[in-house]
């Protein structure tokens, strides 16, 4: 179908309302823009802006939850509305709003007034970006989407300008940036060329007659595109860079809400993958075998890595190169679950349970890493240093902030009665779905936890066993630092403690959009519009 | 009251637990903890008290489930925060929550001025919390959280005193020992769960689908059908049973858990916690009924343990000492209650024991709180007049646990013995008349050690040494926040009034009021379970209506026995309450001459037979046998471990570090301004997984 004859004004007008949370972030992102023409050099009011924005944002996101006319495709199927996507977002504007907690904390006195509007419409422009990402199901959104989830991530991770360390991370990030989205459009330039179609569902039903060397190479460019977002591995050297450089805000912010993004459209297009397949068919084995290989080898070089930094933020980035290696793993199982499972009951079941997984794993993911670097923050103001040997005797100047610190690092081991454990069980649970495979992996994933723990006990280890040589004051963090530090243990420990009740709440947001059905391939055609997308859902 | 309240029976003393523990960090709020413990445990005994009216009416025979939330699910294994309620839960709740507020407001006294007043009340809530937990559980797993909370919080509590090497050790050696017992409970429920399928206690219906429990599982099987994994559980469980409630041969931590403060041993040493192994078999009784042989090992052990633990605690000179192998003693007729399928027997002598050895305990505590810490009898006599009420209450709590006619202990005692008696007499196996005779010698040796304690203790001329061991420790110094020296004074400024007293003294009533329920419990409590003419008493309701009732057993039984099982040519439970009210007063004659009217004559006696008295004042050397048997081997072991750690794994480690270290390097020399490499790298990795995906099939 054409868009230029099809679409009517009330119809877009109509899906306006659905994307609300876009809407509104789209909003205070200009208002924030604007802020300075209100009243110069005032912070206040562009954040009280931007947290309005962010407010209305969960608040469309969750009235989205209300009524079942609000879930569906929009724009003509380029975009997808469903919990999935939702839960996302909710998260994800939450979380930013935590960001801006932690940036208030940190950097506010550091930075000029002046940029404090720039730093906001940034923030605001890159959540935008990756919650296009979770909903986009066609091509080009997918491409724009990340897109505008990136850009502003480049101008963040540099944004202390006259920082050395800061100017190169960012320098690297936009020319990785660059080469892996040139990579991932030409990716998709073939894999359009092969399937005919934009729509991840109609390429999906193209792939299940077959995949081509055309179509092959084209969805491997694609992947790296995703890998990039992800930081796997081998597209994962900007990472430690930037998140070293960037001020630590950024950090936390990419590191959580930037992998979780582009994990929600892996995953997206891998059900949509999946669920194209016939039920006996044999076909997405390669696209599982590469996910999963991928996953095991980012989660196994990242903690390999890891071992040895002593930058509580390196560690961190390479740790978190590492979590996003296990949520890969257990994506990967999405496609390759349809085969082991014989008989015709395959996907629908399997898909549910990874992505229930994944979204739990997210979610306590967010909070152990928000935590981490919270503390490693206030730990950073209080020291004057990130490296993890000026921590010594901090639980006897700071028992508290120690504490805290401890149950986030544990967590992000995996320490029973924490959420981060819950979270590694539900990914492998959903692994041994994929039989053999499946076990390799969990096999993997047990071997990476053990090594992880090494490098997540040295700060504790610092902070509990070595006494503190200059034997400075004891201190109190900031009241509002340790306000984040205590929620985030908090949603561990809830997690921890009551993991079926979240999980099975992960599991009902993880309710898909369905693949719509086509009914015939569309045909092969030089003459086909560019502009030709997915059949509009009715 | 609906029985739905039984919910918070648990919660609340958790509730106080936090807040005592924050009060840790405020010297100001450290007096509000005993106040917030005692008001937490007394609403928990009144709901108790509110749900135990409930027995009969909402609260039914066959136990009704109280979901809290959803725990585990993890493929079969379905665990949820549930309670199971029946008539044995309560009787249970009742022993805990009601002893357990009188020895908090005892204790609210007695640990006035110490230095952890609030972690002592905290770690009081906790272990409340625990063991309603433990009684309350519907499914093993929470069975087992309770299990271990109460042995944390013990271990806490007899490592109260942290300064003070004997009181780490001994409160080690309780994990460690426990450790050992609860490694086969561990098993024990990993196996039911392995051959049942299940580990909840009740069948429960949840969004339409029946999850049939244990309970019923067992019900369905017959004995033939039973095999061999089945017939291993008992004894699994029983390792767990005999750790924790301190049976042969993992008796040893308890005497030394003494080094707690007398509170702690009177309620979790002697009145509750030591118990939960009688509750776990009573509870799970219908498994141990699987196997022909389980019940009768536990028989075996409990009347073997109450024997050899009599006969140590006849030549200590510690107070406490003598009572926590007294303890033990008791604990061992309970089991042989259990075992001869008595569970009424055991369960009412748990309920009467919980009265008259937290009486006890706490009596001895108020002597050693009047001497300053003194606890050996021989440097105490005469202490009467000084202080009189201590003096007369302990004395009721002597009689109840030497077995004087119409005491609580008579009672209850006498309904193990008659059993494991009629089952001996009625043809069931010479064995468990041997038990019964034995039980019945112990009970000779239990009013002797007993009254051996008060008579030394109360009678004869007043002399006594002070001790100095309670206020070295309130002296030395210590570290962390408690160091603070003003923190004494605080406590001095608030309600609570520290008086060193330089001689012995009474205690006031704050301590006292608690002991005088217990002493009237001690007298009276045994005719709760005293059978009226037609055979009905309320504890053996309580037990029928509870899945602690033997049926499968006592009916296999019944095909022997006789209408009446007649000795001396009297019914048989009248001739018990005859012999053992003569043994029981015979004890404490013996007792009477030895120790008031003529001492002399009691050294005579330990001179001429100082062989075996110094076996006995060194308890069979049990503590040297096991140090040189298992101590020691494993020292070794533990060396060579470490040895070999030290020149293989970590040459192992260090070379697996080296490893990262090198890739490390080698990226490093990539990452070092080389973007072209990153690049190729990129380029690598796409075009590896092109080929998968094209190439993978």
């Amino acid at each position: 179908m054409n868009l230029a004859s099809e679409t009517r004004w009330e119809d877009l007008w109509g899906d306006l309302w659905m994307v609300m949370p876009e809407v509104w972030l789209v909003v205070a992102m200009c208002a924030v823009v604007l802020a300075p023409f209100i009243k110069r050099r005032s912070v206040a009011l562009p954040l009280g802006v931007a947290s309005a924005g962010l407010m209305l944002a969960v608040m469309a996101a969750l009235s989205s939850f209300a009524s079942a006319d609000a879930m569906g495709t929009v724009f003509t199927g380029s975009l997808v509305i469903d919990p999935f996507s939702q839960f996302f977002k909710v998260l994800l504007t939450l979380f930013t709003l935590m960001i801006l907690g932690l940036w208030i904390l940190h950097s506010r006195s550091q930075t000029d007034p002046a940029d404090a509007p720039d730093f906001l419409c940034l923030l605001l422009g890159a959540a935008v970006g990756m919650s296009l990402m979770v909903s986009a199901t066609n091509l080009l959104v997918i491409f724009i989407a990340t897109e505008t989830a990136s850009m502003p991530s480049y101008a963040l991770a540099g944004f202390r300008k006259r920082r050395r360390e800061g100017s190169e991370g960012s320098l690297k990030y936009v020319l990785f940036g660059s080469v892996s989205s040139a990579i991932m459009l030409y990716g998709m330039s073939l894999v359009y060329g092969a399937a005919g179609t934009l729509s991840i569902y109609g390429i999906a039903a193209q792939a299940a007659a077959g995949i081509s060397p055309l179509m092959a190479i084209g969805l491997a460019a694609m992947l790296a595109g995703f890998a990039f977002k992800l930081s796997a591995v081998p597209m994962h050297f900007w990472c430690p860079d930037v998140f070293q450089g960037a001020p630590i805000e950024v950090t936390t912010f990419l590191s959580v809400a930037s992998k979780g993004a582009a994990m929600c459209m892996l995953l997206r297009a891998l059900a949509a993958f999946a669920a194209a397949a016939p039920a006996n068919g044999y076909l997405f084995v390669g696209i599982g075998v590469a996910v999963g290989i991928l996953g095991a080898v980012t989660a196994t070089w990242g903690n390999l890595v890891a071992l040895h930094q002593t930058n509580i933020k390196r560690l961190l980035a390479y740790s978190s190169i590492s979590h996003a290696g296990y949520m890969l793993m257990a994506a990967s199982v999405a496609v390759i679950a349809g085969r082991s499972w014989e008989g015709g009951q395959h996907q629908t079941g399997a898909i549910q349970v990874v992505v229930g997984a994944v979204l739990f794993y997210i979610v306590v993911y967010a909070f152990m890493n928000l935590g981490a670097f919270t503390a490693a923050t206030l730990l950073a103001m209080h020291t004057g240093t990130e490296d993890i040997r000026g921590y010594a005797g901090l639980s006897r100047r700071s028992p508290w902030l120690a504490a805290l610190m401890t149950a986030c690092l544990l967590s992000l081991f995996g320490m029973p009665g924490l959420g981060g454990f819950w979270g590694k069980v539900f990914l492998m649970k959903s692994m041994a779905l994929a039989g053999g495979a499946g076990f390799a992996l969990i096999a993997v994933l047990l071997f990476n936890t053990l090594i992880s723990l090494y490098y997540y006990l040295k700060p504790v280890y610092y902070m509990y066993f070595v006494p503190d040589e200059d034997e400075r004051p004891a201190f109190l963090p900031a009241g509002g630092g340790l306000a984040m530090l205590v929620i985030c243990v908090s949603v561990l420990l809830a997690t921890g403690l009551l993991p079926n009740r979240i999980e099975s709440l992960a599991r009902g947001y993880a309710t898909l959009y369905p693949n719509p059905v086509i009914t015939a391939p569309p045909p092969l055609e030089t003459t086909v519009s560019l502009l030709e997308s997915a059949p509009a859902h009715d | 009251m609906s029985i739905e309240f039984a919910k918070w029976v648990p919660w609340l003393p958790a509730a106080a637990a936090v807040f005592c523990g924050l009060c840790c960090t405020n010297r100001r709020m450290r007096t509000l903890a005993a106040p917030v413990c005692i008001v937490s445990l007394v609403s928990g005994f009144l709901i108790t008290l509110g749900v135990k009216g409930q027995i009969g009416g909402e609260l039914s025979d066959a136990g009704t489930r109280l979901q809290v939330f959803e725990w585990i699910r993890i493929g079969g294994l379905n665990a949820d925060f549930a309670y199971y309620l029946d008539t044995l839960t309560v009787l249970m709740l009742l022993v805990v929550t009601g002893v357990g507020s009188l020895v908090a407001i005892y204790a609210a006294g007695y640990m006035a001025g110490d230095r952890g007043y609030a972690r002592f009340f905290a770690a009081v809530s906790l272990f409340i919390f625990a063991m309603t937990t433990l009684v309350m559980a519907d499914n093993l797993v929470l069975l087992y959280l309770g299990w271990e909370g109460v042995g944390l919080c013990s271990y806490l509590l007899i490592g109260y005193y942290y300064q003070k090497p004997s009181a780490v050790a001994a409160a080690k050696k309780a994990f460690i020992v426990n450790r050992i017992g609860d490694l086969g409970f561990a098993l024990g429920i990993m196996l039911i769960y392995h051959q049942f399928g299940t580990v909840h206690f009740s069948t429960f219906t949840a969004d339409g689908v029946v999850y049939p429990g244990l309970f019923e599982h067992c019900s369905r099987l017959t004995l033939a059908q039973v095999e061999t994994p089945v017939l291993v559980i008992p004894f699994l469980l029983m390792l767990g049973a005999f750790g924790k409630s301190a049976q042969l041969p993992l008796y040893v931590w308890l005497p030394d858990a003494m080094e707690g403060p007398t509170p702690v041993s009177a309620l979790i040493h002697a009145a509750t916690m030591v118990t939960a192994g009688v509750y776990m078999i009573a509870r799970l009784l219908p498994v141990f009924e699987l196997s022909p042989y389980a019940l009768p090992t536990v028989a075996v052990v409990g009347g073997a343990t109450a024997l050899f633990a009599a006969t140590i605690a006849l030549r200590q000179h510690d107070i406490k000492r003598v009572f926590a192998y007294s303890t033990v003693s008791q604990l061992g007729y309970m089991f042989l209650g259990v075992g001869v399928l008595s569970t009424v027997g055991g369960v009412f002598h748990l309920f009467t024991h919980a009265f008259f050895k937290a009486l006890l305990f706490l009596t001895a505590g108020s002597v050693m709180h009047g001497l300053a810490g003194q606890l050996d009898m021989r440097k105490m006599s005469g202490l009467r007049t000084k202080m009189p009420v201590t003096c007369w209450l302990m004395f009721v709590g002597c009689l109840a646990l030497a077995g004087f006619p119409f005491t609580a202990g008579f009672f209850s005692k006498d309904m193990i013995l008659a059993a494991a008696m009629d089952r001996g007499l009625t043809g069931q196996g010479t064995m468990y008349t041997v038990l019964g005779i034995a039980g019945l010698f112990t009970a000779l040796l239990t009013a002797y050690y007993t009254f051996r304690v008060w008579f030394r203790v109360f009678m004869g001329p007043t002399e006594y040494e002070m001790g100095e061991e309670h206020a070295a420790v309130e002296d030395t110094p210590t570290d962390g926040n408690e160091a603070d020296p003003s923190a004494d004074t605080s406590i001095d400024d608030g309600n609570i009034k520290v008086e060193h007293h330089h001689d012995a003294h009474e205690m006031g009533w704050l301590m006292n009021g608690p002991l005088v329920v217990l002493a009237v419990g001690a007298l009276l409590a045994g005719w709760l379970g005293h059978a009226d003419s037609s055979g009905h008493s309320w504890l053996l309701s309580v037990i029928e209506g509870s899945s602690a009732n033997p049926t499968r057993m006592v009916e296999a039984a019944a095909g022997h026995a006789e209408a009446h099982t007649m000795l001396l040519g009297m019914e048989l439970h009248t001739a018990m309450m005859v012999i053992s009210s003569c043994l029981s007063v015979l004890g404490i004659l013996v007792a009477a001459y030895l120790h008031w009217f003529n001492r002399p004559a009691a050294d005579r006696l330990a001179e001429q037979w100082s062989g075996s008295a110094r076996v006995l004042e060194n308890k069979y050397f049990v503590d040297e046998a096991m140090d040189a048997v298992i101590v020691k081997p494993l020292r070794m072991m533990g060396y060579l471990c470490f040895v070999f750690d030290r020149l293989v794994i970590e040459g192992l480690v260090l070379a697996v570090g080296w490893v990262p270290r090198i890739g490390g390097l080698a990226v490093r020399r990539t990452q070092r301004g080389a973007l072209q490499g990153y690049g190729i790298g990129m380029a690598v990795g796409v075009a590896v997984v092109a080929v998968l995906i094209a190439m993978v099939r």
